[in-house]
């Protein structure tokens, strides 16, 4: 076990084999934490705010987001929660199919902490999990 | 005047005080009799009374008499019947003295030739005072070939496929082709005389001016409307996009502009159509790049996880099976990457570059799996030329990998040749394989059509797109390979220049 400090990873993805391949990926590759699952930006919302009726998250936390999620995109998850007094500093990594240079632009436009396309970053998500671990390791969280 | 004395065609004349010293009285008139005979004009003297006393050589020419058919006849055999009234006038007038002030020519009418025919002259009417009686001497001037200019400048404006407009020094309309009258709703003549502002929307009038002074300053060929957007009013008040070229008219009446006018109404709403379908390509590649690929990502997962799960106690059959549900999902994979390339292919121009046609070609050999056996040679005949290398790149790339890929032999020889023709570099990919029978050339060229048996390896849109690249850079492809011999070239046409359009191949070929 790795998991030096505490951090929890809230994955907003609609599809559940990509959500689920983020926590095979993850665990396969060292990375043991929470991961707690949104199938769109409004759910994840109302996870971050304590408001879901059965999912909770504990700081700190990252989101790993997908651009592509139905009922609220995205950037709408993004706009909500940069324009929240509570969640706007929260680190966003978007981990996404897209590799479009207008997404790119705009979601970091948004202040996401990085902008992944889930083909490059390796097999199993090896890369994706090497950097959360590292990032854990010495970033501090809010 | 008076110092001039002619009677009938025995002509004397009495030395004038400005004439030489030196010259005998009989040089003198033979002098004068020869500029008259050898004048470039015609000339004819008559008697008051309209006998014609002499004609010279150009008078015979132009009206087809011969000197004795004229001397002793009216003058007006040489007029028109309709025009003998005004020309006696114009003789009368003339010998009265009125028209001293401005002698020669300047007045248009027609001549009337001996076979009958008419053509139109410039005339010039004047009195020679004599000892015995006034003479009246005509100078005429077949003008026919400036009429013919005339006639066929009008037809040349009538018959333009354009607008045309002519304006003089003050911005005035002098002229305008059905053309211009249909396309901003006017009639001729309520054209005709006013100022270019009608043609003006309102919100353009008063800068017109300055751009129309700036004009005059420099006058020169030039076109309006292509970069900036240039919108001319009808008689209705509807506004309408046009693209105007410019240009200066010499004549003796100074500051004459003609202007072409063409509507680009039709051609701005295809500009926006082709916008839109650019746009609905642009969410299309975007849906198909994300909606099409997570699944087949979650799928290819699925099957991992499976075997994974099973932890190697599947049989071989389950085994086998998974494996050829990932090679179908990988298939799958690269058939949504080159669709996309395919649509989006002549889309995205990237910035031309100086290309090093060796390090091009030394690049794309570099990174291709050239399988063992396989020889290939370069030869460059052409120049290094400015254009955009990626979409070049991968042209040759995909025509080379098709050589070492569609080989039946396992070794075998693949030529690049690249050469100069006019304003393309022709390269040329020839190898010595199985050749592509005459009945499949046209079909290859065509999105998921391919000949290989191994499907797995080609999604089949490698040469469409490559076609497709090619064309949206102006430049086009053909293949050659003949029935019973072995052996293919594509040749690839690629503008050593960039243009804005792609030209029509067939127009440079």
């Amino acid at each position: 076990m790795t998991d030096v400090s505490a951090l929890s990873v809230l994955v907003v993805d609609d599809d559940d084999v990509a959500a689920e391949a983020v926590i095979r990926g993850l665990r396969k590759n060292g990375m043991h934490c929470p991961v707690v699952v949104a199938e769109d930006g409004s759910a994840a919302l109302q996870i971050l705010r304590n408001s879901h009726a059965r999912r909770r998250i504990a700081k700190p936390y990252l989101v790993l987001l997908d651009l592509n999620t139905p009922r609220m995109n995205g950037f709408e998850f993004l706009r909500a929660l940069r324009s929240d007094d509570e969640l706007r500093g929260t680190v966003v990594f978007v981990l996404t199919t897209s590799g479009s240079e207008a997404d790119r632009a705009r979601a970091y436009g948004e202040n996401v902490a990085g902008y992944m396309v889930k083909s490059g970053v390796g097999p199993h998500l090896r890369g994706l999990a090497q950097l959360l671990i590292e990032y854990r390791a010495s970033v501090l969280l809010p | 005047m008076e110092s001039t004395l002619i009677t009938g065609m025995d002509m004397r004349i009495e030395s004038s005080p400005t004439a030489p010293a030196e010259l005998a009285q009989d040089a003198v008139e033979q002098l004068v009799q020869q500029v008259i005979e050898f004048a470039p004009s015609g000339v004819v003297l008559t008697m008051a009374g309209g006998r014609i006393v002499l004609v010279n050589r150009e008078l015979e020419r132009m009206f087809g008499f011969s000197r004795a058919e004229l001397v002793g006849r009216a003058i007006d055999t040489l007029v028109p019947t309709r025009l003998r009234a005004g020309h006696a006038r114009l003789r009368e007038a003339s010998s009265n003295g009125f028209n001293f002030r401005s002698p020669g020519l300047g007045r248009e009418s027609f001549g009337l030739r001996a076979d009958g025919t008419e053509f139109p002259i410039e005339i010039g009417v004047n009195p020679l005072q004599t000892a015995d009686a006034i003479m009246v001497i005509e100078t005429i001037v077949d003008i026919s070939d400036r009429e013919d200019l005339e006639r066929m400048f009008e037809r040349i404006v009538e018959a333009a496929p354009c607008g045309m407009v002519m304006i003089d020094g003050r911005g005035r309309i002098v002229l305008v082709n059905p053309q211009a009258e249909s396309m901003f709703g006017y009639a001729r003549d309520e054209l005709i005389g006013h100022a270019l502002e009608t043609l003006l929307p309102e919100g353009f009038r008063g800068r017109h001016g300055a751009h129309q002074r700036d004009f005059a300053k420099a006058p020169s060929m030039r076109q309006m409307g292509v970069v900036r957007d240039l919108t001319a009013r009808r008689k209705d008040g509807s506004e309408f996009p046009v693209e105007v070229g410019l240009s200066p008219v010499p004549a003796k009446q100074g500051g004459l502009v003609l202007a072409a006018v063409t509507d680009i109404t039709r051609h701005r709403a295809l500009q926006l159509e082709l916008r839109r379908a650019n746009s609905n390509l642009e969410e299309f590649s975007y849906a198909a790049s994300h909606d099409l690929k997570s699944p087949l990502r979650g799928i290819s997962d699925l099957v991992d996880w499976i075997g994974e799960d099973l932890g190697g106690a599947e049989s071989r059959e389950v085994s086998r099976n998974l494996g050829r549900v990932r090679d179908r999902v990988r298939r799958l994979e690269r058939v949504i990457d080159d669709l996309l390339a395919y649509a989006l292919a002549g889309t995205t121009f990237t910035d031309a570059v100086q290309v090093d046609l060796q390090a091009l070609l030394a690049g794309i050999l570099e990174l291709l799996p050239r399988p063992s056996g396989f020889g290939v040679s370069i030869d460059i005949k052409a120049k290094p030329f400015v254009t955009n290398k990626a979409p070049l790149e991968s042209v040759l790339r995909n025509l080379i990998d098709n050589a070492f890929k569609h080989h039946d032999l396992s070794a075998g020889n693949i030529a690049v040749r690249v050469e100069d023709a006019g304003r393309f570099c022709v390269f040329t990919i020839s190898d010595d394989g199985p050749g592509i029978p005459p009945a499949s050339q046209e079909r290859v060229f065509r999105i998921f059509q391919t000949l290989a048996a191994d499907a797995r390896e080609h999604s089949g849109i490698g040469l469409a797109l490559s076609k497709r690249v090619v064309e949206a850079h102006g430049g086009w492809i053909k293949l050659d390979s003949s029935a019973g011999v072995r052996g293919t070239a594509f040749h690839v046409w690629w503008p050593r220049f960039q243009y804005s359009k792609p030209p029509d191949p067939a127009a440079s070929s």
